[in-house]
């Protein structure tokens, strides 16, 4: 039982990994909009792209909840 | 030794060199004016001072409890919504409480740990958030806990340093950097000026324009005033935006909400 909160711990880990790398693309984008200002395709590309993100993280951060729920729940088993 | 010194200048092509009028408004006119321009979507505000731009320090002051983090709270979320999430230093308020202010979280970026008086590690962290994020806004809440009142010979002089170097992030980087400062002791009273800032008048000195703001509970419990004391680029002098608290935010008192308001009170 303990190895299964191991194992959901490490799916947190993982978890925020991918957060952090998208909050950087986030970042990538936000540069690319400024870099071509009269660009609008470009801009509107990135906002999709930051928009989608958005959306990835708040799941993601779901999910590290949810895990972390699980993870005391096994705990206490 | 001294006509080497000169032949060595005339040569002398760093990035700091000196350059002519027409040479630098070439160079001037390959950039944009401002790579940042965020708008407060406060109408008022925005109609005074048109927006915020690269290179801006400006200072949000006001009595304790009166709303300054809450108004940088609120230019935070109305900023994100133009794609420009901000860099917080939130050494007034613990993370935990201050996440929990907002309705809703929005994307912000806060170093894990703070570090107090220590500009240095302001500025690195100030650059990181840039490089990793692309964040081009800053809050500092609040300025006291830049300077190290105990160690202080000459507060004055001291906070004067700070905001030179602040002003300095700002410009050299093309970010805007928003500072959160308290009143003197004793000014919760009357109307508030930004000769009412705390310990130096330095503060008003090397900022592109002030924010005042300052509960109003004769306007209603949520109401407060936000008083743009000067602005540099626009020429703006002393104008107020009256401002009521709505699902945890500030935004502007429209005709309605007044009328709204002053029933409350006369009932």
């Amino acid at each position: 039982m303990v190895n299964l909160a191991k194992l959901y711990r490490e799916f947190e880990k993982e978890n925020l990994d991918t957060i952090s790398s998208l909050h950087i693309e986030s970042g990538v984008m936000r540069g690319l909009i400024e870099r071509f200002p009269g660009d609008n395709t470009i801009k509107q590309w990135a906002e999709y792209f930051i928009r989608l993100n958005g959306a990835a993280i708040e799941n993601l951060v779901g999910e590290i909840e949810y895990d972390r729920r699980t993870a005391r729940e096994v705990e206490g088993l | 030794m001294i006509g080497e010194r000169r032949e060595k200048l005339r040569d002398y092509k760093g990035e700091d060199r000196v350059v002519s009028s027409h040479e630098m408004k070439l160079a001037l006119d390959r950039r944009p004016e401002a790579v940042i321009r965020v708008k407060s979507l406060i109408p008022s505000l925005d109609h005074y001072i048109e927006d915020f731009r690269a290179g801006e320090l400006i200072p949000i002051s006001g009595p304790t409890k009166n709303g300054k983090t809450l108004l940088a709270q609120t230019l935070t979320v109305n900023f994100e919504k133009q794609n420009q999430p901000s860099l917080w230093f939130t050494y007034e308020v613990p993370a935990r409480q201050f996440l929990s202010q907002f309705p809703e979280l929005p994307t912000i970026y806060l170093p894990a740990k703070l570090r107090a008086h220590a500009l240095d590690w302001l500025e690195e962290r100030i650059l990181e958030s840039f490089e990793k994020y692309h964040t081009r806004i800053v809050f500092v809440d609040h300025l006291h806990y830049l300077v190290d009142m105990a160690r202080m010979k000459s507060p004055s002089l001291e906070i004067g340093t700070v905001m030179r170097r602040l002003k300095g992030i700002a410009i050299n980087n093309e970010l805007v950097v928003f500072l959160l400062c308290h009143t003197i002791k004793g000014k919760q009273e009357g109307t508030l000026s930004y000769e009412s800032i705390r310990d130096s008048s330095f503060v008003s000195q090397e900022s592109d324009s002030v924010l005042m703001i300052q509960r109003k509970p004769d306007m209603g419990e949520n109401a407060a005033r936000l008083r743009v004391e000067f602005h540099r680029r626009t020429g703006v002098l002393e104008k107020v935006v009256d401002l009521i608290k709505v699902n945890g935010l500030l935004q502007e008192v429209t005709h309605t909400d007044y009328k709204r308001q002053r029933k409350d009170i006369d009932d």
